[in-house]
């Protein structure tokens, strides 16, 4: 396969499932398109065997990476049952402090397994200057 | 001796062509430039027949829909796709321009050639060694040059005198105009070129900048700045509708007018 049916298949995956506003079940579709898509990376075709400014070999190198990251972002998505900033979810369009406050760190492997943790956020600064800003809901 | 041929090996053969897939109905034929400097081989122009219903309007549409599904070995720059970075400045149906702001229906050729820009080394395809130009641009200083104190807020300028920089700071350093330039052709290596020489101004008008003398001093030069003969085929093929050209003769009249 060529890398540039890999990246567009991709691309529409990400965009039909994983725009800014999501459900749950465009979310689980998508992971189940982008892992397809990432397995699909094992039969990838560089046609370009050149050692000067190959943007064929580039391409695809930067297309594993953007793999890597789609499927990292869309599996944290599917996984945060609450909506937060750029993450609507249609299905929990409220945002849940008491069980969400915290990052998400999404680990892919070679083989394109995913495992999920999580990390505390700051609420403190670095400095005694300034007082830290509690997150507040965004009214209009 | 003269000579009037290109050399054995950068005559130019014909490549291969890349047959419209069948059923296509609106076909538009483009021949571009190929060099791969890792085999021996002279440069060919390849022949791509693009179904132009699956295809963007502008040219760069058709050169990544051929990279993307004809032939993923076709090497050129590209970025924003909007004429604003300057990648992929090219010389398409016989002019130095923008793929990306070149409509395909206003190519006249019915096999629209696609060459590197003109008289630039060539590091593959349509990738040219821009190493030289952009030296030349380090070398005017191009960054405001002051002797007064840093003040505490902006430096500010009138109406008037912002308006003196329109038409010049729109330059994105696309190189289509020197390497339109025949005089840049032969003196590239001393003269400046219309880009840069057009910076140049851009900061020797600038009401801000303290260094004019210094700018116009280092300027004062046979090669550097006096190789203009208004050809006047940079402000012909500017994609951003600039006149450099009229900034060299602004500078020349600055040169002019400090001698007295």
């Amino acid at each position: 396969m060529p890398t540039a049916e890999i990246r567009n298949n991709m691309q529409r995956a990400m965009q039909a499932d994983a725009a800014v506003f999501r459900t749950g079940e465009t979310l689980s579709e998508g992971v189940r398109k982008i892992r397809e898509i990432n397995a699909s990376f094992e039969d990838v075709r560089v046609s370009d065997r050149s050692m000067v400014w190959n943007s064929d070999l580039v391409e695809t190198l930067e297309l594993q990476n953007l793999l890597g990251q789609a499927l990292a972002t869309i599996v944290s998505a599917e996984n945060r049952t609450e909506s937060r900033g750029a993450h609507a979810r249609e299905d929990f369009p409220d945002r849940d402090d008491a069980n969400w406050q915290k990052h998400t760190v999404c680990w892919v492997d070679e083989t394109g397994n995913t495992r999920i943790d999580y990390r505390p956020v700051h609420m403190y600064t670095l400095s005694d200057d300034v007082d830290v800003v509690p997150p507040k809901p965004r009214v209009y | 001796m003269a000579e009037f041929t290109l050399p054995k090996n950068s005559k130019i053969r014909k490549g291969k062509h890349f047959p419209a897939p069948a059923g296509a109905k609106n076909v538009r034929t483009f021949k571009v430039y190929r060099w791969n400097p890792d085999d021996a081989e002279n440069p060919r122009t390849d022949t791509y027949d693009v179904d132009l219903a699956t295809c963007g309007p502008m040219v760069l549409d058709a050169l990544i829909k051929i990279k993307n599904e004809i032939d993923p070995t076709l090497t050129f720059r590209r970025s924003c796709r909007e004429g604003i970075c300057g990648s992929c400045a090219m010389n398409i149906d016989g002019t130095n321009t923008l793929a990306c702001t070149r409509a395909i229906s206003d190519c006249a050729k019915a096999e629209v050639p696609i060459y590197p820009l003109p008289h630039m080394a060539v590091v593959k395809d349509l990738v040219p060694d821009m190493t030289h130009f952009y030296a030349q641009y380090a070398s005017i200083r191009p960054w405001l040059r002051t002797q007064t104190p840093a003040p505490d807020r902006e430096r500010l300028q009138s109406k008037e005198d912002r308006a003196l920089l329109d038409g010049l700071y729109e330059c994105i350093l696309c190189a289509c105009c020197s390497t339109s330039c025949p005089s840049y052709w032969w003196n590239g290596d001393r003269y400046l070129g219309p880009a840069i020489l057009l910076q140049a101004y851009r900061w020797i008008v600038d009401s801000r900048d303290e260094d004019t003398g210094a700018r116009l001093d280092e300027l004062e030069d046979p090669f550097k700045l006096y190789r203009c003969h208004t050809i006047m085929n940079c402000a012909r093929t500017c994609p951003k509708g600039l006149n450099p050209a009229r900034a060299i003769g602004e500078i020349k009249q600055l040169m002019l007018a400090r001698r007295g």
